[in-house]
């Protein structure tokens, strides 16, 4: 499997030769770095590389959009309803693994969806059976469809009592009715079974046996079709598709070439890309644009319309960036090359530049002005996102870039005596003077001098993320925690080429993502391959695709820590 | 305190088994139906904890006078019809600690409900609670929570939060680092606690078709349990006490379905059950928070649980106000905390919005007769609580708490009582020893006073 990786790897770079001109780029602060990397890829042979820890071996509850997808996935287009695990909200980004466990509430809601959609798939059975229950009679047929049904669904082969206990279910169901409410009782007990709730990864049942014999540094091994659920729940959102399962069934997937090359096949399916763009958006936090209120009798301009364009340019472009610049932190962070329509050209005041988006009703690739729009900061979505609902606010722009660019955990807010003590001072500050008291006073700059500067560069942008030149001061003066170095910039522009070449950067980013694909923080679990995918991404333009591509390549993904089982 | 007779009465409950029996002996009036957990001579004491976000406004909040002769102050004032039934209790303290992981808001939530502090867990992101809370300690003690079939009820009227932090959003605890986030909407709400088997109603069912379908959903649920006994065996320590809570979850839900038909007061909540849209989850906030908490009158009426908690939403509720009062700013609640231009005005205002719809709520249980026909409100201690003092800054001192309700515990109603120098934590120990449930210390151990003196009777 470690192999796997470099091969691609540097077959890419020499295709692209992209790799050549990264390193050339990087060669202040990443070489060293890279250095001591490759001596430990190339030197140390890759299978005795292992994990000072592993993620421990756990179950996983579906997420919200997972339960859906796999039920639709299972059974065709149903209506289902909108199933929300107590205490998430719908735009989150990580779905804690460790958190989300199947109290009254959610049972509930569970089971209410299985109803729903069984009933639903009972209406309309010929297309879920596999036989005719007239043909061959109604026991095989609800046999045959069982153990086509419940594998699929429970991600794995069933075992004879699972099979003889849906039996009784579907003679039970019969019993009451006919051969569809046999059927459907089935379906009903299978989309609320923890086979079908809870994603494994605690490796072959038979390994529980003998531990200690099969493994002495108390690693396990996920099964191939945990695998294959790793793989499609991450990139599908949703349980394995048929290729997957092929290569679940044969086994064939536990070969690291095989399970590259399904990650391979993934990428590039739409169904994926699509999901990943939404990842996206969701770590950007774009997806709370279409909740996003603004003072109506201030800002009487931000009605759906304008949402909704907002939303399509940034959505448009991440899927682009994605999927047609290699996905690229740089092209996110610093490109001009974007997609607006009519009503958002007048919004950002370029309606005149281009004749064909100036009548458009749907947004049109354009390359904009990169002295006021570079990269997805300056997307008004992100700006209205940012803002309280009518002024812009410097504090929370500087801490959207401290929590997504710099993973540095949000301060307390000052305490009442400290802002009683500085209130002589502050009075009829404006709001940039006020930053620059925060970051110039000692009481307030151990928070602020990591947050003002960044929030003082967006200061060209209106609230709605509008330019605006009267009286605007975006200079700043910044300093990422870990690159030590001190930039002076003005205003996002500079902001976007400082973040994509910093190396803390890119290391919070590629932590996020995997934090993602993990559903956890990682502490000492993954300290290897995170490196390693650290490595990757700096080598591939910073790619958030190649995050996703070599996150199944690592050892952290197929191995687990065996758990205590005090 | 004064509970032992209750405590023997409350170990000689009935067992739920007479569920349709009961239904069936309606007695002609549909709320003197004996629940099928209670116990034979009088109603239980039940508990219901709110939580309402974003502390005060200490010059409308606080009221002059003595105990008895105290004017009620702007924010009170709505609880005026309610007065003999409340306690205002001022001068606690959250004992939140310093340099404790996570924002404030949450802090504050969570060392109110646990007495304890917040802390990373290893693996997880969320900051949680080290340790269960209050409600959950009450509820798991049968003397206090009875044998109900739910054994606590957690909602909340919005969870929604301008920032990513899930111990924002939750009141109650099982353990150290095990969070039981609310249920949000009504009809999810009401689908857990009255849907039983009915998903279309509990009227219309036949005996039979009753019978039919329970033992399918029970059939259903065994192959559950055999599903999460198969995991059980499989997993480590952490794993096995979530595959627990799921294990509570289908045994709640085999209760329910035993108990479906002796909850006649439900009928009166079918309005609940139809889907809310999202984006008018502002506008709606005050329906949305009395729906939850008729859900739990009429849960506790059918002693269905007898522990709840209700949360109008989080510290750092974005719910914006200014389409439902007149004259509040046009943002968002958190907002107008920290950097509104009206600050003091909008947010007394938001506070009395709040009593308003809670003093309607409670009017309804004063109104609602308890089994045996005494009030329902009597036989409820209601504490009402914010997680701070101040929306901005945050400061935990002097929190404003109300009670209400009174005769099953003696809490004697109409009074202002003023705590100086004790922590909410004493609140909690005093409420716990007052439901009959022997605790020394609640928290912190070498900060713990005792019980607070004179609470209740």
């Amino acid at each position: 499997m470690q192999t796997g990786i470099f091969k691609r790897f540097f077959a890419r770079s020499s295709i692209r030769g992209r790799g050549e001109v990264n390193r050339q780029q990087s060669v202040g602060g990443v070489s060293r770095y890279l250095l001591v990397f490759a001596l430990l890829a190339c030197e140390q042979p890759p299978r005795d590389v292992v994990e000072e820890a592993y993620i421990p071996a756990r179950i996983w509850l579906l997420s919200d959009s997972q339960h859906a997808n796999a039920i639709r996935d299972l059974l065709g287009p149903v209506d289902l309803p909108d199933v929300r695990t107590p205490g998430v909200t719908g735009d989150q980004f990580i779905h804690e693994a460790a958190l989300h466990r199947v109290g009254g509430p959610l049972l509930s809601q569970y089971h209410t969806a299985a109803r729903m959609a069984a009933r639903q798939a009972a209406l309309r059975r010929d297309q879920i059976l596999p036989c005719s229950p007239e043909a061959i009679g109604p026991q095989a047929c609800a046999r045959a469809f069982i153990d086509r049904f419940a594998p699929r669904a429970f991600r794995r082969p069933v075992d004879r009592d699972e099979r003889d206990q849906l039996m009784a279910l579907f003679e039970l169901g019969q019993r009451d009715g006919d051969f569809s409410s046999g059927i459907e009782l089935v379906i009903e007990a299978i989309l609320q079974s923890p086979g079908f709730l809870y994603r494994t990864e605690l490796g072959a049942p038979a390994d529980d046996a003998d531990p200690i014999a099969r493994h002495p540094a108390g690693v396990i091994t996920l099964t191939p079709y945990e695998l294959a659920a790793q793989l499609s729940f991450l990139f599908l959102d949703s349980i394995p598709d048929e290729p997957l399962w092929a290569a679940a069934s044969d086994r064939s997937l536990s070969q690291p070439e095989v399970l590259a090359a399904h990650v391979d096949r993934l990428l590039a399916l739409p169904r994926v890309r699509q999901h990943l763009g939404t990842v996206v958006l969701k770590w950007l936090g774009v997806d709370g644009m279409r909740m996003a209120k603004k003072d109506r009798r201030r800002l009487p301009e931000f009605d759906d319309e304008l949402r909704e364009s907002m939303a399509a340019e940034t959505s448009l472009f991440v899927s682009d960036v994605l999927w047609n610049r290699g996905g690229s932190l740089r092209e996110l962070l610093t490109s001009s090359r974007t997609f607006i329509d009519a009503r958002l050209a007048a919004h950002y005041g370029v309606d005149s530049v281009n004749s064909t988006v100036s009548v458009s009703t749907d947004a049109v690739p354009v390359e904009l002005d990169p002295a006021q729009r570079a990269g997805i900061l300056t997307h008004a979505s992100l700006l209205t996102v940012l803002g309280t609902s009518r002024a812009r606010s410097i504090v929370y722009r500087g801490l959207f870039i401290n929590r997504l660019f710099l993973c540095l955990p949000e301060p307390a807010p000052p305490t009442i005596e400290l802002l009683q003590a500085s209130a002589g001072e502050t009075r009829g500050l404006s709001h940039r003077e006020l930053a620059d008291y925060r970051i110039g006073t000692d009481a307030c700059a151990g928070c602020h001098r990591t947050i003002d500067p960044f929030g003082i560069a967006f200061e060209n942008y209106d609230v709605l993320g509008r330019w605006q030149t009267e009286d605007i001061d975006a200079t700043t003066s910044i300093v990422i925690p870990g690159d030590g170095q001190r930039h002076r910039i003005n205003g996002l522009r500079d902001l976007g080429r400082v973040l994509v070449k910093s190396e803390s950067v890119a290391a919070c980013v590629v932590d996020q993502f995997m934090q993602r694909a993990f559903g956890r923080h990682l502490g000492n679990e993954a300290t290897h391959s995170r490196e390693r995918i650290k490595y990757h991404f700096l080598a591939t333009d910073r790619s958030l695709v190649e995050i996703f591509r070599t996150i199944p390549d690592m050892p952290i993904f197929a191995t687990r820590q065996r758990s205590e089982r005090r | 305190m004064t509970q032992t007779t209750n405590r023997l009465n409350r170990r000689a409950f009935l067992a739920g088994m007479g569920g349709l029996a009961l239904g069936s002996a309606a007695l002609g009036s549909k709320y003197l139906i004996r629940p099928a957990g209670a116990e034979t001579d009088r109603p239980p004491t039940r508990l219901l904890i709110i939580h309402k976000p974003c502390g005060t406004v200490p010059e409308n909040y606080h009221c002059t006078g003595g105990e008895r002769d105290f004017t009620l102050s702007p924010i009170l004032e709505p609880f005026a019809p309610l007065r003999p039934h409340m306690v205002v209790v001022e001068g606690l303290r959250i004992a939140k600690r310093e340099r404790t992981p996570g924002q404030d808001h949450g802090n504050g939530m969570v060392t109110f409900m646990t007495g304890g502090v917040t802390i990373k867990a290893r693996g997880f992101r969320t900051v949680t609670a080290d340790r269960e809370s209050i409600d959950h300690i009450l509820a798991t003690d049968r003397g206090v929570g009875g044998n109900t079939p739910i054994r606590s009820l957690h909602l909340a009227a919005d969870v929604r939060s301008d920032r990513d932090e899930l111990f924002t959003r939750v009141l109650s605890y099982s353990g150290r680092a095990s969070p039981v986030p609310p249920e949000t909407r009504p009809v999810a709400a009401y689908t857990r606690v009255f849907g039983g088997l009915f998903s279309d109603g509990v009227d219309r069912a036949t005996l039979e078709h009753v019978e039919r379908a329970r033992s399918r959903r029970k059939s259903i649920l065994d192959f559950s349990r055999t599903g999460v006994e198969r995991l059980y065996n499989r997993v480590g320590a952490a794993e096995r006490i979530r595959l627990d809570a799921h294990v509570d979850a289908i045994r709640e839900t085999e209760r329910l379905i035993d108990n479906s038909l002796s909850c006649a007061g439900a009928a009166d909540l079918t309005q609940l059950r139809r889907e809310v849209d999202v984006e008018q989850i502002d506008d709606l906030h005050g329906e949305f928070g009395l729906a939850h908490l008729n859900i739990i009158r009429t849960a506790f009426q059918c002693d269905l649980t007898r522990i709840a908690t209700f949360a109008w939403g989080p510290g750092n509720s974005p719910i914006n106000f200014s389409r439902l009062i007149p004259g509040v700013e046009n943002m968002g609640y958190h907002t107008i905390t920290h950097s509104g231009s009206n600050r003091a005005h909008d947010e007394t205002a938001i506070h009395r919005w709040y009593n308003e719809r809670m003093a309607e709520f409670l009017i309804t249980l004063r109104d609602t007769p308890d089994f045996d026909g005494s009030s329902l409100l009597d036989n409820t201690l209601v504490v009402v609580w914010s997680e701070v003092r101040l929306g901005s800054p945050h400061t935990f001192d002097n929190i404003p708490i109300q009670l209400f309700g009174h005769a099953g515990l003696q809490l004697g109603g109409g009074r202002l009582l003023r705590f100086a120098g004790r922590s909410t934590n004493d609140l909690w120990l005093t409420i716990a020893n007052a439901l009959g449930h022997p605790m020394e210390c609640f928290g912190d151990a070498q900060r713990c006073k005792g019980p607070l003196a004179g609470l209740f009777d």
